[in-house]
């Protein structure tokens, strides 16, 4: 079954290195409680988020499981790890596809995650209903899960306990011969029965750039808005926003970035969005074009039709990049990573007047160890950043105005 | 906890010792590896090819890959994976399907990547695949991207004067 290896030293290196994973995962087991499964985290990619009632949740990947933990002190402690899936899977995530986890109103607890079974990366649902101390049995979303990939989930819960969850799919990758390398469909699923596992999958757009991150909120009027890399007719790896409309259609995609990016590679490198409460989109991309190279931010009250001039975030001599955006009233944070060939920092930038003015960078965080990306979430009234690094853990804090 | 981390480290540094050069098969690339072949290179022109299992424009490029390499032997050719060394398995089975296996391959083998794509390429921020041609003085040009047949060529014509 498993491959022999003509070089000893590197399958023996493998081996090893195998059997102390395995051997790591089965103390956690045993005896699990926060401290040691912070060293377990898939990746360095922990996903968190508040429920209304201002609790905050948190999901953690590991090699065969993914579990959950909660905290009442906004991460200054947390409660004991519940287990999602109860028989081991090959657990995929990576800081730029990390799973996700939605509390709704009705103190339901959704979450998605990726594993791998006969198929390569597709995405699992399960939900606990007595407040994360048991989950229901993880279920396929994907009607193609045997055949295609489905990976970069977003999940969203409106006020009603809709749910609504996208994903990148491969399904009809091998039908179009003439796409380009790293495009495929974005697809969504919207139930408020998620209990029943009936999961209808619903076709977006094609031509969506395979390996970013799609960016989804929802607008003041409870819609989803959606920031997606695209692979544009001219070959151009720009961006589009794509609305819901009131009659729960979706708009043409609106291209909003315009750098050229004229490339066939995988940046992974996605863009993030937020919509503050008079509906004025804010978002920050990445780019290689012609025109504009680093991270960028721009607001657009019209969904892209018109939008701000581009600023440019960060010192790109140190890669800025891996950029996350959101507002809160008339606050906006920004915050990014930065590399000067040792030391990883995460670098905020905030604005008090929705996008118009902004503080100079400040570095809050640093590592020297291999780390994810900077999550902002909020609670309503505050702004708080997620971050993990193999070195320090998972460090969550609230960014003071 | 210090000592389990520390266990890799040292499993490594004692397997790298014993690393025979290299094999039909991928070697662990690590801090000094980049360094290792340019001076395994000296006074040669080649190329560097970093690819990953993950992304679809790598293996896209493959079969073109695969044609220049039977079509010119002459021309160095070295190939780093820019995964996991747990993926080892599948970048061998992907590199074998490809006739790409026999040629010096590497794998990113420490677990902070970036450290080494910076030692790479301190402005380069791992889009893939990512290309490098060295010329004989290896004065080299980075492009990120498939790249055609049209500009391999230009490429050779410029490292091979």
């Amino acid at each position: 079954m498993r491959k022999l290896y003509k070089n000893p030293s590197l399958s023996l290196f493998i081996a090893l290195a195998s059997l102390l994973m395995i051997n790591g995962c089965q103390t956690g087991a045993k005896n699990l409680n926060a401290d040691n499964l912070a060293g377990q985290i898939l990746n360095t990619t922990v996903s968190v988020n508040f429920a209304p009632d201002g609790r905050l949740w948190r999901l953690m990947p590991t090699d065969d499981a993914v579990f959950v933990d909660s905290s009442a002190d906004n991460g200054k402690t947390y409660s004991k790890p519940v287990r999602v899936n109860p028989v081991a899977q090959r657990i995929s995530a990576w800081p730029e596809n990390p799973p996700a986890i939605v509390v709704g109103k009705s103190g339901r607890i959704h979450v998605l995650y990726y594993a791998d079974e006969q198929q390569k990366s597709t995405s699992f649902f399960s939900y606990s209903d007595d407040n994360g101390q048991t989950f229901s049995k993880p279920v396929l979303i994907s009607d193609h899960a045997d055949t295609a990939r489905h990976y970069m989930d977003q999940m969203l819960v409106d006020k009603n306990n809709k749910v609504y969850m996208f994903w990148h799919d491969t399904r009809h990758e091998q039908h179009n011969s003439h796409a380009a390398a790293g495009s495929l469909s974005l697809y969504y699923t919207v139930t408020d029965q998620p209990n029943t596992a009936k999961f209808t999958n619903q076709f977006i757009s094609d031509a969506v750039c395979s390996c970013c991150r799609t960016a989804i909120t929802l607008s003041p009027e409870e819609k989803p808005v959606i920031l997606v890399r695209m692979v544009f007719q001219d070959g151009a790896r720009d961006h589009a926003l794509i609305n819901m409309k009131s009659d729960g259609q979706w708009s043409k995609p609106q291209r909003i970035t315009n750098d050229n990016w004229g490339i066939e590679a995988c940046p992974e490198h996605g863009p993030a969005l937020s919509i503050d409460t008079q509906g004025r989109s804010h978002l920050t991309w990445f780019t290689l074009g012609d025109k504009r190279q680093g991270i960028y931010y721009a607001r657009t009250d019209d969904y892209g039709k018109t939008a701000s001039e581009p600023m440019q975030l960060g010192d790109t001599s140190r890669l800025s990049g891996h950029s996350d955006v959101l507002a809160v009233d008339n606050r906006v944070v920004i915050a990014w990573k930065e590399f000067d060939g040792n030391e990883t920092s995460i670098v905020i930038k905030e604005s008090s007047d929705r996008g118009v003015t902004w503080s100079k960078d400040k570095k809050i965080l640093n590592s020297t160890a291999k780390s994810g990306y900077p999550e902002l979430i909020g609670n309503g009234n505050n702004i708080f950043l997620s971050w993990t690094s193999s070195d320090h853990g998972h460090h969550f804090m609230e960014i003071n105005p | 906890m210090t000592l389990k981390k520390r266990i890799p480290g040292l499993l490594f540094l004692l397997l790298a010792l014993l690393n025979a050069p290299v094999q039909a098969e991928p070697s662990a690339f690590t801090s000094g590896s980049y360094q290792q072949i340019l001076a395994s290179n000296a006074n040669q022109p080649f190329m560097l090819i970093i690819w990953s299992v993950n992304c679809s424009s790598c293996l896209k490029d493959m079969a073109l890959l695969s044609s220049i390499h039977k079509s010119r032997p002459e021309l160095k050719m070295v190939m780093l994976a820019a995964d996991e060394l747990s993926a080892a398995e599948q970048i061998q089975q992907i590199l074998e399907k490809n006739q790409l296996s026999d040629i010096e391959n590497w794998v990113y083998a420490e677990e902070n990547t970036q450290k080494l794509q910076f030692a790479i390429d301190p402005k380069w921020y791992g889009e893939l695949p990512r290309t490098y041609f060295f010329d004989k003085a290896h004065q080299r040009t980075g492009v990120s991207g498939v790249l055609s047949k049209e500009d391999y060529d230009e490429m050779f014509a410029k490292i091979l004067k």
